[in-house]
């Protein structure tokens, strides 16, 4: 009979090929296992191998401590001012009023506040 | 081809559900708890106990191999790339996953880096009296398998793995739905889908073949 001769629907065939094995390894095949063995026999064993999720989840852990770290340790400068532009005389009062604002006053408060309302000129004598 | 060694791939849901797989049938628990005791002695360098493993499953991954590839030489060389993994792999084994599971996951990762790697290449047909059909029945039902052979093997070839893989598993290695199930990471309905588009399409490759 011919494979032609055949129909290849067949259910019991079809299974009966797939479940066919096969019967026996060549001697080469178990001489490359000998040495296959041999080579695992002096491999190190790792025993305690940390799974890949915990891996990942301690390396995600490192990372985002690490930037915590720059980012608390980060020497951050302060802004510098913004550009002025304004009239010289109003830069220099501001100027100057920076330069004043640490000083230390030299009138008790009480006098300072006579002073401060002092009208600003006296009307002319006349 | 090179026999790279490298640490097994599982996805976690698949290792899950083998994780998770209960032993259907209390024969063939008993028989993975002799492989998975074997397979902790192996762990822990117990050498015999390695070449039990390999003496019971070398034939059954060389015939899973060798119809999924279509060459003899490829076949033995993840066959032996398996009980390396097997090997190094060993602790990660939990017993409540049957042995078959693991050992069939670990086979199909093999396979699919192989598949994805290889060019198409020639098929190496073995001689059919290398094959053991129905060693119950030698007489003209083996023959007229043998005069099979050839066509079958080109179209399973021919056949996406995703319907190939599931129909060896269940027909050629004996797996139960569940274990093969959970060694293809898919629902047991989606298995049943599979293996029946895919005996219909081996049966289709078969007939334009012939």
């Amino acid at each position: 009979m011919s494979p032609s001769d055949h129909d290849p629907r067949s259910d019991d065939d079809l299974d009966a090929l797939l479940a066919s094995r096969i019967k026996e390894t060549t001697p080469e095949f178990e001489a490359r296992w000998v040495a296959c063995k041999r080579r695992l026999r002096t491999e190190p064993r790792s025993r305690h191998v940390v799974p890949a999720w915990a891996a990942w989840l301690g390396l995600m852990s490192a990372g985002v401590a690490l930037v915590a770290i720059l980012l608390a340790l980060h020497p951050w400068r302060p802004v510098p001012p913004p550009v002025r532009n304004l009239a010289p005389d109003v830069d220099e009062l501001l100027t100057m009023d920076a330069v004043l604002q640490p000083a230390a006053a030299l009138l008790d408060a009480e006098n300072r506040d006579a002073l401060l309302n002092l009208p600003a000129s006296r009307p002319p004598k006349t | 081809m090179s026999t790279t060694p490298a640490f097994p791939s599982f996805s976690a849901a698949g290792w899950l559900a083998a994780w998770l797989a209960e032993p259907v049938d209390t024969a063939g628990a008993s028989a993975g708890d002799k492989d998975a005791a074997w397979l902790e002695r192996a762990g822990r360098g117990d050498e015999p106990a390695l070449q039990r493993l390999f003496d019971k499953w070398k034939l059954p991954l060389l015939s899973f191999f060798y119809r999924s590839l279509g060459s003899r030489v490829d076949a033995e060389d993840l066959t032996l790339e398996v009980f390396v993994r097997l090997h190094r792999s060993a602790h990660r084994y939990r017993r409540s996953a049957r042995f078959s599971t693991f050992l069939f996951h670990i086979a199909r990762n093999l396979l699919l880096n192989e598949l994805r790697r290889r060019k198409r290449k020639p098929a190496e047909p073995v001689p059919p009296g290398t094959l053991e059909y129905l060693a119950a029945d030698p007489g003209p039902g083996a023959h007229r398998l043998a005069e099979l052979e050839e066509v079958f093997q080109r179209a399973l070839e021919r056949l996406p793995e995703k319907y190939r893989t599931p129909l060896l598993l269940l027909q050629q290695q004996h797996l139960e739905y569940p274990e093969a199930a959970a060694a293809l990471d898919i629902s047991e309905n989606a298995l049943r889908v599979l293996v029946h588009r895919g005996r219909r399409l081996l049966r289709e490759e078969m007939e334009a073949l012939q």
